[in-house]
């Protein structure tokens, strides 16, 4: 069984491959640590682009 | 703490008036920096690269032409240099990928310097692309800062600041995505400008993020740095960002006036995350500048420093991502781990939350000039932290990519697109320097200018020098 932690890791890796960018097992646990910042950052940033009304709706998937 | 009375501290304005009046050769000058660069480089790793035989043709040169009544203007003659991601001659931006690069054309902003008869020693230290962290296991040896060696001279311009700071150069060229003039400035007490976007030319420069990025001078005084930029702006066809709204800034504009001047202080954007050291040294700059006559009111952003620095790493991430892609898709080695983890977490960032940011930043960009409005100028801390100690080694992606960042305060001019600048306004107990940062209003750059410089000769902070480089 995968833990949540592994599973993201693995995701990720998946993600740049298919953009053709490799990835080495230790760097993409250290990247999968971040993402969750990296992925409140970007829900900052929607928040604060979206017209009003047009607002992403809180956690929602990006 | 020593003040500048020697000719390596002398600023580049006083050097170029005795240049002109032929009391100083530019040869001799070139050979004493030359001679302290090589005393001192080894211990402060300033200088990826020194040009000593064509920056002593220059000063034959210079010398020649000013001796038959042809002066140029006041980089002729002067000992000055260019961090490492300007296009000239060995060109690495402080990646092991590029440790083999040699430009084949040079940066329209070098070609205007050299015009201007600048001799150029080398080329300065950065932060790998201008943007991640020096360590002490980089290809590179890292830029040490001169207060204190064990500590970083701030980034990425960071080899700009410590050849300012420590008497290796009369000024330098820099870039500044997020704050990478002036963070420096603020850690090595030099002045770090960073115009109105659009005002110098890019062409040549390596990029890091192409819509934040801008070039700008660090010099000992607000008046060098006015010199220095003048020297090199103007609009450029080879630089798409290059604006055709140009303006004169001379040194006609620093009046040493300030009376009625309005200064804004965004103290919700910048008071919660300031260090208390830092918090004193500016409140006693805001006296300072009162006392000079300027009425200085708090102006709310209604912006945390947390949604300026999210939009401005997205943006950042994601260009700079895209830029690196064919690098990182080619697996050559030679990009360093830390910044080889922050542009796949760039590749991560969704279309969405890019185009996102970008209305964001028009936004940002929508509040500061509400506030300039009723403001001439906005000030703040340069950076609400004293200068990091060197990391042994890569740090760890969570560290740039965190919902704490580091409280640099210049962002918000970078994606508002205004000039800003950073004048040294004092020491820290631990013997750190401090900045003060004043923004604009987009092409109102001599107004900053002009209340930077009035603090500075009032003050006299920008006359301090570390005292382990005499």
């Amino acid at each position: 069984m995968k833990d949540s932690t592994q599973e993201n890791s693995e995701t990720l890796a998946a993600r740049l491959e298919e953009l053709g960018v490799s990835i080495a097992p230790d760097q993409v646990e250290e990247l999968a640590a971040a993402y969750p910042a990296l992925l409140a950052w970007m829900r900052i940033a929607e928040e604060l682009g979206d017209e009003p009304g047009q607002r992403a709706t809180p956690g929602a998937k990006t | 703490m020593t003040t500048a009375n020697k000719l390596h501290y002398a600023s580049l304005l006083e050097v170029s008036e005795q240049v002109r009046t032929r009391e100083l050769s530019p040869v001799e000058l070139t050979h004493a920096t030359l001679a302290r660069i090589e005393r001192l480089n080894p211990r402060l790793g300033a200088y990826y690269t020194v040009f000593a035989e064509t920056a002593l043709a220059q000063a034959r040169q210079a010398e020649a032409e000013i001796a038959e009544g042809r002066w140029r203007g006041p980089l002729h003659g002067v000992p000055i240099a260019f961090k490492d991601l300007y296009s000239l001659g060995p060109t690495t931006a402080g990646s092991r990928l590029l440790a083999d690069h040699v430009a084949a054309h040079e940066a329209a902003a070098v070609t205007r310097a050299r015009a201007a008869g600048a001799v150029i020693v080398g080329k300065l230290a950065t932060h790998e692309f201008a943007m991640a962290a020096a360590t002490l296991s980089d290809h590179f040896p890292p830029a040490r800062n001169p207060w204190d060696t064990d500590r970083t001279p701030g980034g990425s311009s960071t080899g700009a600041g410590v050849a300012v700071a420590a008497g290796l150069a009369f000024g330098a060229y820099g870039t500044d995505t997020g704050g990478s003039v002036r963070l420096p400035a603020s850690h090595c007490a030099v002045v770090g400008f960073k115009p109105t976007f659009g005002l110098i030319s890019l062409a040549g420069v390596i990029p890091l993020a192409p819509t934040l990025d801008h070039a700008g001078p660090l010099a000992r005084t607000v008046a060098d740095a006015t010199a220095m930029f003048a020297a090199v702006c103007g609009h450029d066809p080879d630089d798409p960002r290059s604006s055709v709204r140009q303006i004169a800034v001379g040194p006609n504009a620093l009046t040493g006036e300030i009376r009625g001047l309005r200064i804004g202080v965004p103290r919700d954007f910048w008071e919660p995350t300031c260090e208390p050291a830092i918090r004193t040294r500016f409140e006693a700059a805001l006296v300072r500048l009162e006392e000079l006559g300027a009425r200085v009111t708090e102006a709310p952003l209604g912006l945390s420093l947390l949604q300026v620095l999210a939009v401005g790493y997205v943006i950042t991430l994601t260009e700079a991502a895209a830029y690196q892609l064919p690098n990182l898709r080619s697996r050559r080695e030679g990009l360093g781990r830390e910044f080889g983890l922050a542009m796949r977490a760039g590749l991560l960032v969704s279309d969405r939350a890019y185009r996102a940011a970008l209305r964001a930043r028009a936004r940002i960009a929508t509040q500061v000039d509400k506030l300039l409005e009723d403001h001439d100028v906005l000030a703040m801390p340069t950076v609400g932290v004293l200068a990091d100690p060197l990391p042994a080694g890569p740090r760890p992606l969570s560290r740039r990519i965190t919902e704490n960042p580091a409280p640099q305060y210049t962002w918000l001019a970078n994606l508002h697109g205004g000039p800003a600048v950073s004048v040294p306004c004092g020491l820290a107990p631990e013997g750190l320097p401090v900045g003060l940062q004043l923004m604009g209003r987009s092409y109102d750059d001599a107004t900053v200018l002009r209340a930077a410089h009035t603090y500075e000769q009032a003050a006299g902070w920008g006359q301090m020098r570390s005292d382990f480089w005499p």
